[in-house]
């Protein structure tokens, strides 16, 4: 239960700002796109893996 | 093959989802299962055909921004005031409601027409997600313009997306929820991402470029050759209509049913404002990006690859399956209507099928608009009746669930409201050279409103007229 709170839950927001961050960050011009798509890919696997394990518990 | 069968009998046919009964106040839920549902749903991979669809069409930016603000409120309230209060004052899927005020005739027709739309409309979901897959792979997938499938692999793909999608289905209304819920809070960061970050590409350098470069470059006012002009109109209503057979035509009464309140109603407003008014919104500027590099028939998956690389192709394939899920759902309670007696998750699977196969052509998801225009057509007639079946004749001092009552195969209002509103919505629809047939479902709603409580009450006068005259003879 802890390692879900305290580990998984975190990292599936971590893996939604990975999401969201790179695009602000392309659009400054402060990351290329390559590195823009692969941010992306990683946050959406780290939410994809870890959000099941607590996104449905408390119903 | 028989342990498969064995596994699902065990899994999917031990859950209740009270198709012919109320929902009892121990299985109703909370409101976050509707946003999650709600959202998965209305944030689907053609939202990737919507948005380009106003660019194409040559819609004004500022008829973009204000349509979609109107019609994605009209929309809320519409689930708000007519479905989500139908749904929780008698926790029955409208099937079942119609069931009880128009007999078995009706329904079974009604419930052929949404079974096999449903199925037409999850079909297309595939079809969006197949196209994410064949970039994968490499493989070239049909335009949105194609209409007929060109190679086997495309086919294989389509099978094995399909037949997942309708085995989650199979397990009935908690696990599409849940599984929604996974994906539904990341699909919009991925749409608000792929936007945000083609915007340096059409000329956005600062913020306070953006109107600027979306009234020139993306939603310029000027539609590509051979395509109608969209104005404010065209914009408000599509975002109020495209789902009216859901809220209008009371079909989301299968998912509102389970709610604690009629209030959970706004969880819809999820759906609306980030499936159809930011997708749209980032889809539209994808396609501007498409059209400015050449590519004037993209499919879903280029763009969304275009916009997020590897990540946008996973959500178009979520996104499809996220929508596809209810919808077969819906589909499998449509047909199980006509065959009470057969388990539903065998109906589903069989629906399953069936939409694997019509997935296939890609024909499917280049006239899906038209689908769900003649869905809203025949859906919002019905919705109107069972509206004011419940809400409507107990104010009248008439009777509801007439059929029910009488023991009737046939109701004649319904037949009547039924004919007279599709007729009286598609005259509207020819006479007004609408762009779509669900612009009509507003005056088939009306119409249907009125037509049936006009006939309800000249039935039951005629019943109490005869049963008078019954009662006076048996005196005699």
């Amino acid at each position: 239960m802890n390692i879900i709170k305290y580990l998984l839950k975190p990292l599936s927001y971590v893996g939604l700002v990975a999401t969201i961050l790179p695009a602000f960050l392309l659009f400054y011009d402060w990351i290329p796109m390559d590195r823009y798509q692969q941010f992306m890919l990683w946050g959406s696997l780290l939410w994809i893996v870890t959000a099941p394990w607590w996104i449905n518990k408390r119903d | 093959m028989k342990r498969i069968k064995t596994f699902l009998q065990e899994s999917a046919g031990s859950v209740n989802e009270y198709e012919r009964e109320s929902v009892p106040p121990s299985k109703v839920k909370g409101f976050k299962s509707f946003v999650g549902m709600v959202s998965g749903e209305h944030i689907a991979g053609t939202e990737f055909v919507i948005g380009p669809l106003f660019v194409l069409h040559g819609a004004a930016a500022v008829d973009v921004f204000w349509g979609l603000l109107v019609g994605n409120i009209l929309a809320t309230l519409s689930w708000v005031l007519l479905c989500a209060p139908a749904a929780v004052k008698t926790r029955t899927t409208i099937f079942y409601q119609l069931e009880r005020i128009s007999g078995k005739g009706v329904v079974s027709i009604y419930n052929s027409v949404n079974g096999l739309l449903f199925g037409v409309t999850a079909a297309a979901m595939v079809g969006v997600s197949a196209s994410a897959i064949g970039i994968v792979l490499n493989l070239k997938g049909p335009g949105l313009t194609d209409l007929y499938p060109e190679n086997p692999l495309w086919v294989a793909i389509i099978f094995v997306i399909g037949m997942v999608i309708a085995v989650v289905a199979t397990f009935g209304f908690d696990r599409v929820s849940k599984f929604a819920n996974i994906f539904a809070p990341w699909m919009p960061f991925v749409f608000l991402s792929a936007g945000v970050a083609m915007l340096p590409s059409l000329g956005v350098k600062n913020w306070s470029d953006f109107m600027a470069v979306a009234q020139n470059e993306i939603w310029s006012g000027t539609p590509v050759e051979g395509q109608t002009k969209y104005t404010f109109w065209h914009i408000m209503i599509f975002a109020w209509l495209c789902n009216s057979a859901m809220h209008m035509g009371l079909a989301d009464m299968s998912i509102y049913r389970y709610a604690k309140k009629a209030s959970y109603g706004i969880a819809s407003a999820f759906g609306m404002f980030i499936g159809h008014y930011m997708a749209w919104v980032a889809s539209g500027i994808l396609c501007a990006v498409a059209l400015k590099n050449g590519i004037d028939n993209p499919s879903p998956g280029q763009i969304a690859y275009m916009g997020a690389g590897v990540a946008g192709l996973l959500c178009v394939v979520i996104a499809g399956w996220t929508t596809a899920n209810p919808t077969i759902y819906r589909s499998g309670l449509a047909i199980q209507g006509l065959m009470p007696q057969v388990p539903r998750w065998k109906i589903t699977l069989a629906v399953g099928i069936l939409m694997t196969i019509l997935a296939c052509f890609p024909a499917i998801v280049a006239k899906l608009d038209q689908f769900l225009g003649i869905y809203a057509l025949c859906a919002t007639p019905i919705g109107a009746i069972v509206f004011a079946d419940i809400f409507l004749l107990p104010k009248l001092g008439m009777l509801s669930n007439w059929a029910e009552k009488k023991q009737l195969k046939y109701n004649p209002s319904v037949w009547v409201t039924w004919v007279v509103a599709i007729a009286g919505s598609y005259l509207i629809y020819y006479l007004f050279s609408f762009d779509f047939y669900f612009f009509a479902a507003i005056p088939g709603w009306v119409i249907g409103l009125v037509v049936y409580v006009l006939a309800t009450k000249a039935q039951q006068r005629m019943e109490a007229v005869s049963s008078k005259k019954l009662q006076v003879n048996e005196y005699n």
